[in-house]
């Protein structure tokens, strides 16, 4: 930022944080060439000895003065396709594998080598241009083409019929108030959740009963859109642990992060869908995108009674009463969302049957989820929420009681409940509409003949 | 993909999408004899200690520069854009040294 005002300058680094601030740089449309001096970790460290400070005195100056960077030309800059060559097909196959570790592109899984034939058919599942930008991810500030997300797509063994999905979840994600690139490269532990909504949701095999949060082989959707946005965040954003993404512990999550269907066929008459509450009409196909730091599973989701129902909503605002920073992470924000809880069909519709409208459930989970002040002050850092910023006690975990959404998602047994707790740092909820190609009948009909037809038998 | 004899040959896409490069970096200054350094730091791994002796051995080589330490900015962490861009304004640094290497 400091270079684009026309200001020269020289950047103190260590080995292993250059790539960091080559992010950094490209993030802003700088060149990835930035002027650094490294110095040794051990230097950083208290009692340290500070000779390199003397010893690198000329490289520093010279920063700010002879540095001349390589390339001084404003332009895009899109990388070759790359050859490989083997003995045989599967030599070959392990060759584009070895490789892409090699240069950080893989995720330590099996990928699926990106093809123009194999890209080409992931084209298909959308009308729009190869060219058009569908977002930039920071830090690195790589730009993903429709082509790129197709790539993507291929490499983390998805089908064309997903595509739509993706980009729509990519569109979400890159919304301004999803605050994307401190999801990306935070310390926390903190993945995307996408919701789908409509129709879509059950053509593309998404799973929103038993096990939709995965794995599933019935409803495989989620993971190749879920892997194909984690390589994304990685491969285009920059997001490699300890250079652009400073997660302390990553987290298992991340890998296919978490991709799922509401099961809005499933909903009392009296609860609207999330795509609803997110502004749009009912039925409508549509990709809600939040940031989530923890699945809990939330043991008991009874509500065959009137007292196990209550019961249930205790044990629900229980798991959320837990003073966590990332709940204030944006104090007093309105539409901020303090996680997702999500109840299957069962919980839902005998809290339904008891009186317990949407909004009921929501307010009692927000008045007996707060936490006392006194809870406060050693648990969460003072640059979160100073004590003089706690304006109640005790303190709720969000603005209102919209800051708890609910979504019914889970297997018909109905006996446990899941509590996405927000992560770093989105502002809200974002959502994008999923627009479906004019061949759209026609990739079904080829998703049916690979995979056999869409059952969901098993949610009954 | 071509078989030819024993080789199989695969050709596929790089996956880290285009970066596009809108500015340049910065002009250097000729030296910094008469310029306003300043220093800004996340104020992590020992600033107080690695900063004022940078600021030391500058004013040492160029007695007639103005160091402005980093204690004189706002923290590197977090700062909003508009914030640091203010102030460097205000301050007039002709060259800023950035740390602290995390």
């Amino acid at each position: 930022m400091i270079e684009k005002m026309g200001i020269p300058t020289v950047v103190i680094t260590r080995p292993g944080f250059s790539r960091v601030v080559s992010s950094a740089f490209t993030g802003v449309g700088l060149p990835a060439e930035a002027c650094q001096v490294v110095y040794p970790t051990d230097m950083f460290v208290p009692g340290s000895d500070l000779t390199p400070v003397e010893k690198k005195m000329d490289e520093l100056i010279a920063g700010l003065t002879v540095w001349e960077p390589k390339m001084e030309m404003k332009r895009l800059v899109t990388p070759p396709r790359v050859r490989v060559e083997a003995r045989d097909y599967e030599k070959a196959f392990a060759a584009v594998n070895r490789l892409f570790l090699r240069n950080m592109w893989s995720d330590g899984l099996a990928i699926v080598p990106p093809t123009e034939r194999y890209v080409e058919w992931m084209l298909a599942g959308t009308n729009l241009s190869r060219n058009e930008v569908v977002i930039k991810i920071l830090p690195r500030g790589g730009i993903a083409t429709v082509e790129t997300i197709a790539v993507t797509l291929a490499m983390a063994g998805g089908r064309p019929e997903y595509m739509p999905v993706l980009i729509a979840a990519l569109e979400a994600i890159g919304h301004p108030r999803f605050r994307h690139e401190l999801m990306n490269s935070t310390t926390c532990s903190v993945c995307p959740v996408v919701i789908v909504s409509g129709p879509v949701a059950k053509q593309i095999r998404l799973g929103s009963g038993y096990g939709c949060l995965g794995p599933d082989p019935l409803h495989p959707a989620g993971a190749s859109i879920g892997r194909a946005i984690r390589l994304l965040l990685q491969n285009v954003g920059g997001a490699i642990p300890g250079s652009g993404t400073m997660s302390i512990y990553g987290g298992p999550a991340r890998y296919t992060n978490i991709v799922f269907a509401e099961d809005e066929d499933n909903l009392p008459s009296d609860w609207q869908p999330l795509s609803v509450e997110q502004g749009f009409r009912q039925g409508s196909n549509v990709a809600t995108a939040y940031a989530v730091s923890s699945a809990t599973n939330v043991p008991g989701g009874e509500a065959g009674s009137r007292e196990s129902a209550l019961a249930t909503l205790n044990r629900a605002a229980g798991a959320m009463a837990i003073p966590n920073g990332n709940y204030w992470i944006h104090p007093y924000n309105p539409k901020g969302a303090a996680g997702i809880l999500l109840m299957a069909k069962g919980t839902v519709q005998g809290l339904s049957r008891f009186g317990w409208s949407k909004e009921k459930v929501r307010a009692y989970l927000w008045q007996n989820s707060k936490i006392p002040a006194s809870k406060l002050g050693p648990y969460v850092s003072a640059w979160w929420v100073p004590t003089e910023r706690i304006i109640q006690d005790p303190m709720p975990i969000s603005m209102s009681p919209k800051g708890i959404k609910m979504v019914i998602a889970g297997g018909l047994q109905s006996g446990h409940m899941m509590w996405l707790q927000v992560g770093c740092c989105p502002e809200e909820l974002t959502s994008a509409q999923i627009k479906l190609p004019v061949n759209w009948d026609q990739l079904l009909s080829k998703a049916n003949e690979d995979l056999g037809p869409v059952s969901y038998a098993r949610d009954d | 993909m071509k078989g030819q004899g024993l080789v199989v040959s695969i050709e596929v896409y790089d996956p880290t999408g285009t970066i596009e490069v809108t500015e340049c970096h910065a002009p250097r200054l000729a030296d910094l004899s008469g310029k306003t350094v300043c220093e800004l730091s996340d104020r992590v791994w020992e600033d107080y200690r690695t900063f004022p002796l940078i600021q030391e051995l500058l004013q040492r080589r160029f007695p007639n520069a103005k160091i402005i330490p980093y204690s004189e900015f706002p923290s590197a962490y977090g700062v909003e854009g508009d914030v640091l861009r203010k102030v460097i304004k205000e301050k007039g640094c002709d060259a800023v040294i950035v740390g602290n290497a995390a």
